[in-house]
């Protein structure tokens, strides 16, 4: 890395930069996948008809769910606000399917 | 059928191909214009539903697309390599000098 | 679309691709070869005649069943045809009393308890292989390891491909505007408009192929759904594959029906050729027939069944259609194993997946060529590009190279020896290790000649060596119109010549001497080099 500025500058640029890699990176991977299992989980007691066909329904779904995931860690504008939107979106899946579960059971 | 399917589909990917300015300018020598950009392009995309057509006749409606999307791709590369890899009259007259 | 976000995607493909590329490239050229399964399964075994009437080889596959287990608990034939080395049959001899059989599908099928049944309807005398299923399995079992750990693997490496293949079509900048276009003897970018290239033209079987591989392991993979829904996972799987239930045996005994009458109707209620018979309790008076159509007649990969009482050929039971998720996972698994293709279709999945196998590898390539351009010393480049460079040579030259040699090993080693089957593959993983160390301690360029040209040359050879020791040659086959089998040899011969042709040209490769990057002190203008006619080329738009 080329120091263009002091070195205490580009040392803490530095750090920075890594760190927004490490939260892009676990954002897109065990995040993402977590995610796309809590809207399968959510889509699975939500989608209307037969239990069966929606469990398949939202598992055939959720392997889309998980690469845009990945792309969103990595298109966000930050590191953070990649990692803090997926927590908050599979937050809404997980109580979804919390709430789902707690009203109607499993079979 | 499918035969005809693949030549309607290797003849779309001509046009498409020959509508770009180096390949229009290598193998038939004159400049690419609008009008004709245009009129290839159009060609080329009815090209694209006539193969779907036939795709359909020959395979049914799932196995049809299925062949159709196949039937392209086999298209795209045979053109592509047609028109990159084969020797163009340029190429000739520099080897003859 | 904004700078950044293609930017971004751009880092992202990078290292989605690479990370998992080796894999991929492994993944991929297996699954391409495994599209010819059933051709190589008869290729690799050139004793075995074509089956030119399968209901005779069903004859003598009940025959021989009854003969060797006319007690057991359950029977399979797989149903022949001119495509298939044989009828493969199963059995599953009845639990000890007192023995606890685990699971639905019960024991595993042992090597003791099956045989293959030839076009005569006796017992085949072939050589011992894995044949073509082998790279089938291969694709996503891997080898010398626990098919779970296995199958991870390769689902990650799918869901990286997907990932790669995304975020590849965003950054593509002019996706449409250089479709056609191929830079050639101009380095990175020749290398690029061939990554683009196989990636572009193919790209609808690209996202299918890959799609539909994470759906192929979707239980194992994404199973929360399931989860959600159910406490009692056999509820589903009731539900999703409707099954009769299993039949107590009486004890009195009644000999079975002759299953090509049952096969007969079941064909005629399915409207096309049945796949595979179960028989359940065979000799007994509950005995059932259970036929299930074949995966060749319908898109699905979930054929129907019907099943039958042993005894008389009543008809008891059919399976209930299914639902439309359902119906669309069957498709998807179906478009993914292809089995539904014919031969024209089956011939444009192999030119997919040959290109999608040269998309991963000069991808892969690429990496490399992109930074080797850009090493600030190209004698000694830092560890990162030293590794990547030896798992290009190790993983794309020797892969190849393995299937070669396993190829020859088919062909060569001893009819009578033991774990012929097991050997055959050890001498793919045997060939590769060579490869891994000629990638060690050759430099590249020359790594890449023996390798390629080793690889060639094995294939390019086999076809004639089958004419002159193998039961069955290209000439004889042609003549017989035996038209898989002649195809395979013909094949190789291509594949064989090609990489011959690749290697030559590595191994007369000269790049074009760069102009001087360092700047001369003073801020003065870089002195120019003259070049060999190389980059005189410009693309003409």
């Amino acid at each position: 890395m080329t120091a263009t500025t002091g070195s205490k500058g580009t040392a803490a640029d530095a750090w920075k930069r890594r760190g927004d890699m490490t939260l892009r990176i676990v954002a897109a991977v065990p995040l993402g996948y977590a995610v796309a299992s809590l809207w399968a989980m959510a889509l699975a007691r939500l989608l209307p008809g037969d239990r069966a066909e929606a469990t398949v329904a939202a598992t055939l779904v959720a392997f889309a769910l998980c690469a845009g995931a990945a792309m969103w860690a990595f298109a966000a504008r930050s590191g953070w606000r990649a990692f803090w939107t997926l927590v908050v979106a599979g937050a809404i899946a997980g109580g979804l399917t919390w709430l789902s579960i707690m009203g109607s059971g499993r079979l | 059928m499918i035969v005809l399917c693949l030549i309607v589909a290797v003849g779309t990917f001509v046009l498409f191909g020959l509508s770009t300015n180096q390949h229009h300018q290598q193998r038939l020598g004159a400049k690419l214009t609008p009008p004709r950009k245009k009129a290839l392009r159009s060609a080329a995309w009815g090209g694209v539903g006539l193969c779907l057509a036939l795709a359909f006749l020959a395979e049914g409606a799932v196995y049809g697309a299925i062949f159709w999307l196949g039937a392209l791709s086999f298209g795209a590369a045979a053109v592509f390599l047609f028109l990159n890899l084969a020797p163009t009259s340029a190429d000739t007259s520099r080897r003859a000098k | 679309m904004s700078k950044s976000f293609r930017q971004s995607q751009s880092f992202l493909h990078t290292w989605s691709g690479l990370l998992l590329g080796w894999v991929l490239f492994v993944i991929f050229m297996a699954g391409t070869i495994a599209f010819w399964r059933e051709g190589l399964n008869r290729w690799m075994r050139p004793e075995l005649d074509r089956i030119e009437q399968p209901y005779t080889v069903l004859g003598g596959a009940q025959r021989f069943l009854q003969g060797k287990a006319a007690d057991a608990k359950s029977w399979y034939i797989a149903m022949p045809s001119d495509k298939s080395a044989g009828a493969q049959v199963y059995w599953q001899p009845q639990p000890e009393p007192g023995k606890e059989r685990g699971g639905r599908r019960g024991g595993r099928r042992s090597r003791e308890n099956q045989a293959l049944i030839g076009a005569d309807g006796l017992p085949a005398v072939a050589r011992e292989t894995r044949g073509g299923d082998f790279f089938y399995r291969f694709h996503f079992d891997l080898h010398y390891m626990p098919v779970i750990w296995a199958r991870w693997l390769v689902g990650v490496a799918a869901m990286a491909m997907l990932v790669a293949i995304l975020s590849g079509i965003v950054t593509h900048k002019k996706i449409f505007k250089d479709f056609f276009t191929l830079r050639r003897g101009k380095g990175q970018r020749s290398w690029l408009d061939g990554h683009n290239a196989t990636a572009v033209l193919a790209l609808p079987f690209h996202l299918m192929i890959t799609y539909t591989g994470l759906v192929t392991l979707m239980a194992m993979l994404m199973p929360w759904a399931v989860v959600a829904n159910y406490a009692d996972t056999e509820k589903l799987y009731d539900r999703l594959f409707p099954h009769v239930e299993e039949q107590a045996r009486s004890g009195t005994r009644a000999p079975l029906i002759d299953l090509g009458r049952v096969v007969r109707n079941a064909e005629q209620r399915l409207g096309g050729p049945a796949g595979s018979i179960n028989v359940s309790e065979p000799g007994d008076a509950a005995a059932t027939i259970t036929v299930t159509g074949a995966p060749s007649a319908m898109l699905s990969s979930r054929a129907p069944s019907l099943t039958y009482r042993g005894t008389d050929g009543a008809f008891v039971w059919e399976t209930p259609a299914p639902g439309g998720a359902s119906v669309t996972a069957g498709a998807m698994i179906g478009l993914h194993a292809g089995r539904f293709a014919d031969y024209g279709m089956r011939w444009l999945y192999f030119l997919c997946g040959i290109g999608g196998t040269l998309m991963v590898a000069s991808g892969l390539v690429l990496w490399i060529v992109k930074r080797r351009e850009k090493l600030p010393d190209p004698a000694r480049p830092h560890f990162g590009f030293r590794l990547v460079e030896w798992l290009n040579i190790a993983v794309i030259g020797g892969f190849p190279l393995g299937v070669a040699a396993m190829l020859w090993a088919n062909r060569l080693l001893p009819m009578a020896m033991k774990d012929r089957a097991e050997w055959e593959i050890h001498a793919l993983f045997i060939a590769w290790g060579v490869a891994l160390g000629i990638a060690s301690v050759l430099r590249s360029g020359r790594a890449w000649t023996v390798l390629l040209g080793a690889t060639g040359a094995l294939l390019a050879t086999i076809p004639v060596y089958n004419v002159l020791a193998a039961p069955r040659g290209l000439p004889a086959t042609l003549l017989q119109g035996d038209y898989l089998l002649a195809g395979i040899d013909l094949a190789l011969m291509t594949f064989g010549a090609s990489l011959l042709a690749t290697a030559r040209r590595v191994a007369t490769y000269r790049p074009a001497a760069k102009r001087p990057r360092k700047r001369v002190p003073g801020g003065g203008a870089q002195a120019p080099v003259s070049s060999s006619g190389l980059h005189a080329m410009e693309p003409a738009e």
